[in-house]
C-alpha cells in the first residue's frame, strides 16, 4: 500500500506548545518588569521629591520656629548653630537663612559625604533643588529660612526597595514559568500520546487510546480519534479486502494476461504467465508478444480486433481466436486468445498500453475434450440403453440417450429427448417397481428394479432399469443416469424358474419322501418335513446349519445297531447309488437313500430318502408268505409224490394200497382247499371290498342256512345254536355269501379242535349298533403266544398234520370282517375252549352309516 | 442193520418215509418233535437222521442238527435234512449246521433210498 510520506522534513521548525507557552511567560514577566520598573522609577522620583519637599517644609517650619528669635537677634552664630543641627538630619542638603530684607545671614551646604559647610551660594549640585522656605514673623517680615532636602537617599532606598520587587517578580515570573512548564509537561503528556498514538495509527490503525486518561478534551480526542481509528481501520480492511480482491482475481485468472503496445510489445504480465508459458511475468515486460504467440505481430493484432466485436460500453475491439503458443523452450500448445484493443489516448503514443491479451492454454481442455468425446463415443457403444434426465427442468426430462437405447426400445432418440422417462411405461403406469424407481429418485438414491416396458411398437419387453443421481458440486441430485437393460430373455427365465422352484417346493413340501440338500461346502441348507417326520429331526437342524458330519452322526444314532449306518459320500460317483437304512428311532423304519451331487451349479448335494418300511415289510411278508405258501403246498405234496411213486415202483398189497390212496387222496385235497383259500384270499384283498354284494341279511337265516351246510362236518360233536329271539329277526348289513364262509370258517376250527362230544354254541350279541355271532366251543384252546398268531397266514396252531387245515382261514375270515366294517374278536384259553365272536354292522345302523358316505363301496 | 431215526412232524411223511423204507434192511425210527428226535437219537445212536426242518416244538430241524454235531459222541451220525424250503440260503444254513445231505419236498422216496444207502454205505 501507498500512502503520502508525512511533510515532516518539509514543514517549518515548530515551536513545541509548551516552548511557546515558557516564552510568552517570559516575554510577559520581563515586560512587567520593564514596565513596573519604569512606572515605579518615575513615581519613586516622584514620591522621593514628595517626601523631600514635605520633610523639607516639616523642617523649614521647625527650623523657623527655632530660627525666629535668632534672627531677629540677628544672632547668626546661633542661628548657624542651630541650623547646623538641622543640616545633619537626613537629606538636607542646604540650608538659608535669609533676613526680612532677603539678605543670605546664613547659606549651609552638606556635601555628599554629609559634611556641612557655610557656604553662600549653593554647591553646583544643590542649585535647581526646590529650596522649602518657611517666613519668619508675619508676612516674611522677619525673614524666611529655606531648607533644600535631596530626595537622594529616598531615592536610594526606594530604588532598594524596587529591586527588591523586580527581584522578587522576576523570582515569581521563574517559579511561574517552572511551574507553567510542569504543568504543561503534564497536560500535554496525554497529548503526546495522542500524537504518538496517531502516529502509530498509520501503521497500525487496529490500536486504541485509553480515553480515560488525561483531561475531558484529551479524552475527548482521544474519542474522536479511536472512532477514526475505527473508520480508518475499516476502510483499511475495505482497502485490503479489494486490494486482495484484486489481487486474487488476478492470481486466480488462469488466463495468462498481457498489456502490449501498439508495436507488439509486452508493457505487463500477470502472474499466470509464468504457469502458462514458463517464463517470470518480469522478465517478459519489453519483449515481443511474437514470442509467446507466434501468428501474433502488431499488425495482426490489429487486424484481428478490426474485425472483432466493438464494445461500446468500453471502447474497446475484441477479437477472440485458437492459436498456437509457445512456451519456455519453444514447445507449442494450443491456446485460446482474447484479445481486446483499447482506443489510444490523445496523448498516447505508440509506447501506451494499446492491447489486452488474455491468453487460456488450452492443452487440458482439449484432452479434456478428447476425453469427453471418448465418454460420449464410450457410452454410445455402450450395448445398455443409457438415457440421462435432467432433475432441473418440469417433468424431468431426458436430455441424453445413446444409440443403445434407440436400439432396446426402437424410437428414434432424438423423439424422445425432452419426453419423461416413464414414457416407457406405456398405459402399464400401476407397476409397484416403477413407484419404488420415483420413490428413490426423489429421495436422491441410486435403485435397480425391472420394469415391463414397451417398446415404440407397443411390444412388451422386461427392462432392467437402474437410476443413479449425478451430484452437483452442492452435493445435490440434478441429473439422473438410467441404464435400461433389455433382460426379457431373463426374466422370462427367471420366472420360469421362479415357476419350477414353486413347482419344486410344493413338489418337495408334498413328497412323502425326504429331501435334504447340503451346499457345496457340506452344510445343510435344507430338509423337508417329510424328512424330518421319518427321522424324527427337529426342524431346528436347519437353523443350525448341521454339516455333513454332524448330520452323519444324527442318523447314526438313530440307526438300528444291528445294521449299522452307511455314512454319507457328496462324490459325483456316488449318485444313483441306493442304500439302506433301518433306523431305531423315533420308530423302527427302513429308509432307502439316495445322493446326487451336483458338480456343476453351486455344487449342491441332494440326499432323498424314501421311507420304504411299508414296502420292505409288505416284500418281506410277500415273500415269506409265498415261501410259506410254497413249503405248504409242497408238505400236502411230499404224500402226492411221494405214495404214487411207491406205488408205481413197487408192488403195495391191497390193504396198504387203500390207506396209501386214502392218505394222497386227502393230501390232495387238502391241496385244493389250501389253493381255493389262497385264491379266495387274494381276491378278498384285491378286490378290496369291491365285490361285496352287502346287503340287509336277517341274522337267523344266515345262522340257519350256514349251520346247515355243516352238518356233515360235525363228528360227533353238538352243534347249539342259541340265537336271541330279537338278533335272529335283526338284520345284518353284510354279503350273506362271504359272511357265510367266514362263520363256516370259524365253525370249522370249532369242530376241529375241539374233541368229538362236546358242545358247540353258536350264540349272539348285541353292541353299539352291532349284532356279534358268538361261535364257543370246548376245544384245546390256544396260549397267548398262538392267539396273537392267529390272523397269520399258513399259521397253524397244530402243524402235525393230524388236523386239516390250510392255516389260511382265520386270515380270510379276518379280511371278510374288515371289510364288512365289521370284527373278530377271539377269547381264547388252552385246553378250556374258545369263543370267536363275528362283529356286524345292524343294517338299520349302517344303512344311516352308509347315506352319509359319499361312495359307498360297491361291486 | 443200519438204524435210521425218522423225525418229522408230519404223520403222513413219516409214514411214506417208513413204507420206502421197510424193503431195505434199516431199523426204523420216528419221532414227531424236536425235542424227541434228539433225545431218541442219544439213546439210539442211529446211523443216520431223517430230520425235518421246520418243526413246531422247541428245537426245529436246524437246530436238533447242531445239537448232534456239536456233540463229540452223535457227531458221526449222518443228517439228512428234510425240508419245504428248498431255497440257497436255506441250504447254506443246512450245510451250516453239519447236515451231510438236503433233500427237497417233495422228495422222490428212492432219491432217499440212494442217498440213505449212499450215506451209510461210507459209514
Amino acid at each position: 500500500m501507498r500512502r503520502p510520506a508525512p511533510p515532516r522534513l518539509l514543514a517549518p521548525r515548530r515551536w513545541r506548545l509548551r516552548h511557546q507557552v515558557l516564552c510568552l511567560l517570559a516575554g510577559v514577566t520581563s515586560l512587567t518588569m520593564l514596565l513596573l520598573s519604569q512606572i515605579s522609577s518615575h513615581r519613586l522620583t516622584q514620591v522621593a521629591n514628595d517626601s523631600a519637599q514635605r520633610w523639607a517644609q516639616a523642617l523649614v517650619h521647625t527650623a523657623a520656629a527655632g530660627a525666629a528669635a535668632r534672627l531677629a537677634a540677628h544672632d547668626n552664630a546661633g542661628l548657624e548653630m542651630g541650623l547646623r543641627e538641622l543640616a545633619t538630619l537626613p537629606g538636607v542638603v542646604r540650608i538659608e537663612a535669609l533676613d526680612g530684607q532677603g539678605r543670605l545671614r546664613v547659606g549651609l551646604s552638606v556635601s555628599a559625604d554629609r559634611r556641612v559647610q557655610a557656604s553662600e551660594q549653593p554647591a553646583p549640585d544643590q542649585v535647581g533643588l526646590d529650596m522649602a522656605w518657611a517666613p519668619i514673623g508675619p508676612g516674611g517680615r522677619d525673614g524666611s529660612i529655606g531648607i533644600a532636602v535631596t530626595p537622594q537617599q529616598e531615592l536610594l532606598n526606594l530604588d532598594a526597595l524596587r529591586m527588591d520587587s523586580v527581584v522578587a517578580i522576576g523570582l515569581s515570573g521563574l517559579l511561574s514559568i517552572l511551574g507553567a512548564s510542569l504543568l504543561m509537561a503534564w497536560t500535554l503528556a496525554p497529548l503526546q500520546r495522542v500524537a504518538a498514538f496517531s502516529r502509530r495509527l498509520v501503521r497500525d490503525p487496529v490500536a486504541r487510546l485509553d480515553t480515560h486518561a488525561g483531561s475531558h478534551e484529551v479524552s475527548e480526542l482521544a474519542h474522536a480519534l479511536n472512532e477514526a481509528a475505527q473508520a480508518l481501520q475499516e476502510q483499511h480492511a475495505a482497502l485490503d479486502s479489494g486490494d486482495r480482491h484484486t489481487q486474487g482475481i488476478l492470481g486466480a485468472v488462469p488466463d495468462a494476461l498481457l498489456g502490449v503496445d501498439a508495436r507488439g510489445r509486452i508493457l505487463s504480465a500477470s502472474p499466470a504467465v509464468a504457469s502458462i508459458f514458463g517464463r517470470e511475468p518480469q522478465d517478459l515486460i519489453g519483449h515481443n508478444l511474437a514470442e509467446l504467440l507466434p501468428e501474433l505481430d502488431g499488425d495482426e493484432m490489429a487486424r484481428r480486433t478490426r474485425e472483432g466485436l466493438y464494445m461500446r460500453a468500453s471502447g474497446t475491439h475484441l477479437a477472440r481466436f485458437s492459436c498456437e503458443a509457445l512456451r519456455h523452450g519453444g514447445t507449442p500448445f494450443p491456446a485460446e486468445v482474447s484479445l481486446a484493443r483499447l482506443d489510444p489516448l490523445p496523448d498516447d503514443a505508440d509506447a501506451g498500453l494499446r492491447y489486452v491479451c488474455a491468453v487460456r492454454d488450452m492443452t487440458d481442455q482439449r484432452m479434456l475434450d478428447a476425453m469427453l468425446n471418448l465418454y460420449v463415443r464410450a457410452l454410445e457403444c455402450s450395448s445398455n440403453g443409457v438415457i440421462i434426465a435432467d432433475l432441473g427442468l418440469p417433468g424431468q426430462p431426458i436430455i441424453y440417450a445413446n444409440a443403445a437405447f434407440g436400439r432396446i426400445t426402437g424410437f428414434d432418440r432424438h423423439q424422445i429427448i425432452g419426453r419423461g422417462c416413464n414414457m416407457l411405461l406405456g398405459e402399464d403406469l400401476d407397476q409397484p417397481e416403477s413407484r419404488a424407481l420415483d420413490d428413490a429418485i426423489a429421495a436422491g438414491r441410486s435403485a435397480t428394479v425391472v420394469l415391463r416396458h414397451y417398446r415404440a411398437d407397443g411390444s412388451l419387453f422386461f427392462d432392467e432399469v437402474s437410476v443413479a443421481p449425478v451430484l452437483d458440486e452442492m452435493g445435490e441430485p440434478q441429473h439422473y443416469v438410467y441404464i435400461l437393460n433389455d433382460v426379457t430373455e431373463r426374466e422370462r427365465a427367471r420366472l420360469a424358474i421362479a415357476e419350477r422352484n414353486a413347482r419344486l417346493n410344493a413338489v418337495f413340501d408334498l413328497s412323502p419322501d425326504g429331501f435334504v440338500v447340503f451346499d457345496r461346502e457340506g452344510q445343510l441348507v435344507y430338509a423337508n418335513q417329510a424328512f424330518l417326520a421319518m427321522t424324527g429331526l427337529s426342524g431346528q437342524v436347519l437353523a443350525e446349519g448341521l454339516s455333513l458330519a454332524e448330520f452323519d452322526l444324527r442318523l447314526a444314532s438313530s440307526c438300528a445297531p444291528e445294521a449299522p449306518y452307511p455314512p454319507t459320500h457328496l462324490a459325483a460317483d456316488a449318485s444313483q447309488r441306493v442304500e439302506l437304512l433301518q433306523l431305531a428311532k423315533p420308530g423302527a423304519r427302513v429308509l432307502t437313500r439316495l445322493t446326487r451331487h451336483n458338480a456343476g451349479g453351486q455344487g449342491e448335494s441332494i440326499l432323498y430318502f424314501r421311507d420304504v418300511t411299508h414296502e420292505t415289510e409288505v416284500d418281506r411278508m410277500k415273500s415269506e408268505f409265498l415261501t410259506t405258501a410254497a413249503h405248504e403246498l409242497r408238505t400236502p405234496m411230499v404224500s402226492v409224490f411221494g405214495f404214487t411213486e411207491l406205488l408205481l415202483q413197487r408192488p403195495v398189497p391191497e390193504g396198504r394200497r387203500r390207506d396209501v390212496l386214502e392218505t394222497i387222496h386227502r393230501q390232495a385235497s387238502l391241496l385244493i382247499t389250501m389253493i381255493n383259500d389262497l385264491l379266495d384270499l387274494a381276491r378278498i384283498e384285491s378286490r378290496q371290498g369291491r365285490d361285496l354284494r352287502r346287503e340287509s341279511v336277517p341274522l337267523g337265516e344266515l345262522v340257519r342256512d350256514t349251520v346247515a351246510r355243516m352238518t356233515g362236518a360235525l363228528s360227533g360233536h353238538e352243534l347249539r345254536v342259541e340265537l336271541q329271539a330279537a338278533h335272529a329277526m335283526a338284520a345284518l348289513w353284510a354279503d350273506a355269501t362271504k359272511t357265510s364262509q367266514a362263520l363256516t370258517n370259524v365253525l370249522s376250527n370249532a369242530i376241529k379242535y375241539s374233541r368229538p362230544g362236546t358242545v358247540v354254541r353258536v350264540s349272539s350279541l348285541e353292541r353299539e349298533g352291532r349284532l356279534g355271532i358268538v361261535v364257543s366251543d370246548q376245544g384245546i384252546g390256544m396260549t397267548t403266544a398262538q392267539l396273537a398268531r392267529i390272523f397269520e397266514r399258513f399259521y397253524r396252531a397244530d402243524p402235525s398234520g393230524n388236523i386239516p387245515g390250510t392255516g389260511l382261514g382265520m386270515s380270510l375270515v379276518k379280511e371278510i370282517m374288515e371289510q364288512q366294517q365289521g370284527e373278530v374278536e377271539i377269547r381264547s384259553e388252552a385246553g378250556i375252549g374258545t369263543a370267536v365272536t363275528l362283529w356286524l354292522p345292524l343294517a338299520a345302523s349302517a344303512a344311516g352309516a352308509q347315506a352319509a358316505l359319499p361312495a359307498p363301496a360297491g361291486g | 442193520m443200519k438204524r435210521v431215526l425218522i423225525v418229522e412232524d408230519q404223520a403222513d411223511i413219516r409214514k411214506l418215509i417208513h413204507m420206502t423204507l421197510e424193503f431195505e434192511a434199516y431199523e426204523i425210527h420216528e419221532a414227531a418233535d424236536g425235542v424227541t428226535g434228539l433225545r431218541l437219537a442219544r439213546a439210539l445212536r442211529p446211523d443216520l437222521m431223517l430230520l425235518d426242518v421246520m418243526m413246531p416244538g422247541e428245537l426245529d430241524g436246524l437246530q436238533v442238527c447242531q445239537r448232534i454235531k456239536a456233540d463229540a459222541e452223535l457227531a458221526g451220525i449222518k443228517i439228512v435234512l428234510l425240508t419245504a424250503r428248498g431255497q440257497a440260503r436255506d441250504r447254506e444254513a443246512g450245510s451250516k449246521a453239519g447236515a451231510e445231505e438236503y433233500l427237497v419236498k417233495p422228495f422222490s422216496p428212492l432219491q432217499l433210498i440212494d442217498t440213505i444207502e449212499r450215506l451209510t454205505a461210507t459209514a
